[in-house]
């Protein structure tokens, strides 16, 4: 996106954009930016409460692990599932909308009582079922969480479809003789480009706590590797020492409403009738 | 530059009406436009006035090819179109044009004016790109906008402009003919007469021939050489603009035109007052359909369907009682 100006600039929302960005460099350059390693564990330093000893800023867990180290790489994961499980979800999402909506008629029947299906099934317990069966792993949550996420995606996005295909400017593109494909293209994607923006900034926020939920609930990604909700997992027969959960839940908390805020922003700029005011 | 350019005939538009939820039975037909012909001149605006609900729009979307006909044919150019033929459609595709109503949901919110002017010309894929955009700028030119708004978005201009950018895009192919579907019914008072000289002066210069629909009876005066009143999916009058509202003959014409405002506010006019509704499409009275609110209805306007026949030159009228 290019900034015309100052003004667009200021209400950019600077903190949510600063902490993606630091959330971004985390997940990339984690384990090198950790300042120890987050697996290395030590019973005879665990559980030091934060602030108090200087190598360890935000605590040890109870295995004597460095909280603040543990974050920092358990971006990576959050990272990771969040982009690819948006990319696929949204693209499956997107295209079937577009594909029900537009052509209308029997394709639109059967892709709408897929996503019935898919919606009137507990999304937790699929997922626990689903995570049964494929094993805990970085490749299978993405392609859990891409199943399960994608009817959101073409339930609402249909719904615009249904409103942009009966509207003047898509008669006229048909009395010109525009052929569906380009109708699809320039006239339709382009007027819903607003809502799957907002629905994959919301996404994201429902992903990291899903994945979150999921390793709380020992199917995510297994241990050691650290992931924010694997630490929130462990952090459950600790509660008195308040730490081990607080900063975990703490930054999935700002991931996610930087998220939102970012994408609040984003939908803005990306209407025209909103970026010159 | 005379001559007939596009011949409607027998034009007839029935849509089902369905009932059930499983098992759909039509129950009946909505008779939207029913058996209607008639003819416009080459380079002239031949005026389409009625209720809402009489079947102006779909016989406007007939002729553009957006819905399917049920009865008739349409002959443009002297060609009989086939819905079937693809070679011909795209030439009569590129020959015939709209306007729509409502200038704000005509043009996409999301495409640039240049790329909305042009898109005609992109899809029929016989300009180069340096031609596209002198033709663009020519466009813009020629409905009174500034060369460089191709680059703004729609939402950036008033209604009045806004209808320029469509007029401009259904200009972009040197169509024959446009169909004017409600084009200032949209725009305020002071917009209106702006644009209809505008269509006016494009007539004059590039000698397109345009298909008015309106419910303002002022506005398709003032454009239209001819005129068609339509009354419930039926022409009930043709003829010359001029003689119409000298001399309109068919009871409902007398009754639409007295009520229109005159143009001066001291000019006492009779309004005749219809009693009763329109009645359904979908079960027509028999006989003349309007013989159910005329006032001066006999036995055999409910009996026999009058046709439309020519009573004087240019002057073509269904009715029982006038006699030639």
């Amino acid at each position: 996106m290019v900034f015309n100006s100052i003004t667009q600039m200021r209400r950019m929302p600077i903190f949510s954009v600063l902490f993606l960005v630091i959330f971004l460099i985390c997940g990339i350059f984690g384990s090198s930016l950790a300042p120890l390693d987050p697996t290395d564990g030590d019973l005879s330093r665990s559980l030091i409460p934060p602030f108090q000893d200087r190598n360890y800023p935000l605590g040890t867990d109870h295995l004597g692990r460095d909280i603040l180290s543990r974050i920092i790489c358990g971006a990576r994961i959050s990272m990771i599932v969040c982009i690819m499980v948006i990319f696929f979800a949204g693209s499956i999402g997107t295209v079937l909308a577009l594909l029900s909506g537009y052509i209308g008629g029997k394709v639109d029947i059967i892709i709408m009582r897929i996503v019935d299906t898919m919606l009137s099934i507990p999304y937790m317990m699929i997922a626990i079922a689903l995570a049964a069966i494929l094993r805990p792993s970085l490749f299978n949550i993405i392609i859990l969480l891409s199943i399960l996420g994608w009817t959101g995606y073409a339930r609402v996005i249909r719904g615009e479809v249904l409103r942009i295909k009966d509207s003047d400017f898509v008669k006229l593109a048909k009395i010109d003789g525009c052929s569906k494909t380009r109708i699809l293209i320039h006239h339709i994607f382009p007027n819903i480009v607003n809502t799957l923006v907002i629905l994959a900034t919301l996404q994201v926020g429902a992903v990291i706590i899903i994945e979150s939920s999921l390793s709380f609930l020992g199917l995510g990604v297994p241990p050691p590797a650290p992931s924010w909700g694997g630490m929130l997992a462990d952090s459950r027969s600790y509660i008195s020492n308040w730490w081990l959960s607080t900063f975990p839940g703490l930054t999935i908390m700002a991931t996610v409403l930087s998220c939102n805020l970012l994408g609040e922003w984003l939908r803005l700029q990306m209407d025209p009738q909103f970026r010159q005011k | 530059m005379s001559g007939i350019i596009l011949e409607v005939k027998n034009l007839k538009k029935y849509f089902p009406v369905l009932k059930g939820l499983v098992f759909m039975k039509q129950i009946g037909l909505i008779k939207a436009v029913d058996d209607i012909s008639f003819t416009i001149n080459r380079g002239e605006t031949f005026g389409l006035v009625g209720e809402s609900g009489c079947g102006k729009t779909t016989t406007a979307k007939l002729i553009l090819l957006m819905e399917k006909i049920t009865c008739g044919e349409i002959v443009f150019d002297g060609k009989k179109i086939d819905q079937q033929s693809d070679v011909d459609l795209i030439e009569y595709k590129n020959s015939v044009k709209a306007v729509f109503q409502d200038p704000y949901s005509s043009l996409s919110p999301r495409m640039r004016v240049g790329g909305i002017i042009a898109e005609p010309m992109v899809v029929s894929k016989t300009f180069s790109h340096k031609e596209i955009r002198e033709r663009v700028s020519t466009l813009l030119d020629l409905v009174g906008l500034h060369p460089d708004s191709n680059n703004l978005y729609p939402h950036e201009f008033s209604g009045g402009q806004r209808q320029r950018i469509a007029v401009a895009r259904a200009l972009a192919l040197n169509p024959k003919l446009i169909i004017l579907d409600e084009p200032v019914s949209a725009l305020d008072i002071s917009i209106r007469a702006q644009i209809i000289n505008l269509l006016r002066d494009l007539q004059n210069k590039l000698g397109v021939t345009y298909l008015l629909i309106a419910h303002d009876l002022a506005v398709v005066k003032h454009m239209s050489k001819k005129i068609g009143v339509m009354y419930l999916g039926k022409l009930v009058e043709v003829a010359e603009s001029k003689r119409l509202y000298r001399n309109p003959l068919h009871p409902y014409t007398q009754a639409l035109l007295s009520a229109a405002l005159p143009s001066h506010p001291d000019i006492r006019q009779e309004e005749i007052i219809l009693s009763g509704e329109v009645p359904s499409p979908l079960n027509p009275p028999l006989g003349c359909r309007f013989h159910t609110r005329c006032f001066n209805a006999e036995a055999v306007c409910s009996e026999e369907e009058p046709i439309l026949k020519e009573v004087e030159e240019n002057h073509q009228v269904a009715c029982h009682l006038i006699k030639i």
